[in-house]
């Protein structure tokens, strides 16, 4: 109990001395300033430490966001890229509608499924065939004009002669001088329009269009525009070429006409 | 199930040759890839899997084609059994030689073509028209026709790589 007593007084006694003392001249002071330096070190590096930390886990979460907003856009572009095509579809199923709407008889529309596997050949198989009233002969058009004539037809399918297969021929006129001739498929990207004599009138921008007297194309149709004349003195007939009106290359859809006379008038004229 | 894959192979190719290339940049000027396809059953394949399936690719070409009937059929079978004589006499195995049958196929098909225009008394092509196609045609198949063929011949006999690899396991103890 004594020695507690003591122990306390001189530690009392002790604080009290050290409270007056100057912090300068401590050895405390020497120790702190060796220490803290490395205490700083320490510190700022614990700091940085972090920083890196947030900075790694900012940038990883930036390489997420980033990848997931990639995905995103390409998404988006996909929709946009259908979203034209469905746009640019249904800008030409209106025009052929347009078109449709000026034909007389019925027509049935038809997508082009294949071209021909020989490239000698200008066919192309259609969607679309007995059953639904297409047989052989009919012709084809597009909103530019006339395309070609059902080759033969299947319950379900039907294939297409191109105007510009070597095999294919239309009975034509010249729209301005009404010169006629026959339109001949040359397999390339022009046709010939042949039998042109001398005395025809026929300039290089002439629309050429279908005479209606083979029986398959109506009368009227656009075939296409001329392009070149070629003519010399001892030929009986002009070398007369042909840009066709339709973009074979680019034919999806066509309207096959399977009754060309007018459509009854509807609803029919009341009876009296 | 060769006998699947190699009539797939082919329904395939048919579908590429009919919708694909066309719609990549027109019909024209493409070499037909089925060429490619009967040189390999002739090189690659026995006379009782390759003969009907010859056949059977030709007549489906005849029915979707619009050239006279039994064009494609005939020069197919033709090809065939020509390039299994030529094997015969010929180490026809290498990308190099399948490339040149190529070459003298898609020449062959367009001669024959011309032919069966002319024997069925159809407008035939002008000479020029004739050349050029023929001539683009071969421009293909001379690119196409090397690199076609190695893979071919890769996928039959093993890549060069792969090749070297088994022969260094069989050496090895």
């Amino acid at each position: 109990m004594c020695g507690g007593i003591v122990f306390l007084a001189v530690n009392l006694l002790v604080i009290a001395a050290a409270s007056k003392r100057a912090v300068s001249a401590s050895p405390l002071g020497i120790f702190l300033e060796i220490v803290t330096p490395f205490q700083a070190l320490t510190t700022r590096a614990i700091g940085a430490l972090r920083e890196l930390r947030e900075d790694l886990g900012g940038a990883l979460a930036a390489v997420r966001e980033n990848r997931e907003l990639r995905r995103r856009l390409e998404e988006l572009e996909r929709i946009e890229a259908g979203r034209r095509e469905i746009e640019i579809e249904n800008r030409r199923l209106k025009e052929l509608l347009d078109f449709k709407a000026t034909l007389p008889g019925e027509v049935v529309a038809a997508r082009i499924i294949a071209a021909d596997p020989a490239a000698w050949f200008k066919t192309v198989i259609l969607d679309k065939g007995e059953e639904d009233g297409i047989r052989k002969g009919l012709p084809a058009v597009t909103a530019r004009g006339a395309v070609g004539q059902i080759l033969d037809a299947s319950p379900r399918r039907s294939r297409l002669l191109l105007l510009i297969d070597y095999n294919s021929a239309a009975d034509a006129l010249v729209q301005r001088s009404r010169a006629r001739g026959v339109l001949k498929g040359t397999s390339g990207a022009e046709c010939l329009l042949d039998y042109l004599q001398h005395a025809d009138d026929v300039q290089v921008g002439d629309a050429v269009v279908t005479s209606g007297f083979d029986g398959v194309y109506p009368k009227g149709l656009l075939l296409g525009t001329v392009s070149a004349v070629d003519f010399q003195g001892s030929d009986v007939f002009k070398e007369v070429r042909v840009k066709p009106a339709a973009d074979f290359d680019k034919l999806e859809e066509v309207l096959v006409i399977v009754d060309s006379r007018p459509k009854a008038a509807w609803p029919p004229p009341a009876r009296r | 199930m060769k006998t699947l894959t190699t009539l797939a192979a082919g329904g395939l190719l048919v579908l590429l040759q009919t919708v694909v290339v066309p719609a990549l940049g027109g019909a024209g000027g493409f070499y037909d890839l089925l060429l490619l396809w009967v040189i390999h059953l002739a090189l690659f394949c026995t006379l009782r899997l390759g003969l009907p399936a010859v056949l059977f690719i030709g007549l489906s070409l005849d029915h979707l084609s619009g050239a006279p009937f039994g064009v494609f059929v005939t020069v197919y079978l033709w090809g065939f059994l020509g390039v299994r004589l030529l094997r015969r006499v010929l180490h026809a195995g290498t990308p190099e030689v399948i490339a040149g049958l190529l070459l003298a196929a898609v020449v062959f098909e367009n001669l024959f073509f011309l032919l069966a225009m002319e024997l069925a008394g159809e407008a035939r092509p002008l000479a020029k028209d004739f050349l050029r196609e023929t001539g683009v045609q071969l421009g293909w198949a001379l690119l196409t026709g090397l690199p076609l063929a190695a893979l071919m011949v890769g996928l039959e006999k093993g890549f060069p790589a792969r090749r070297r690899r088994r022969a260094a396991l069989a050496g090895s103890p």
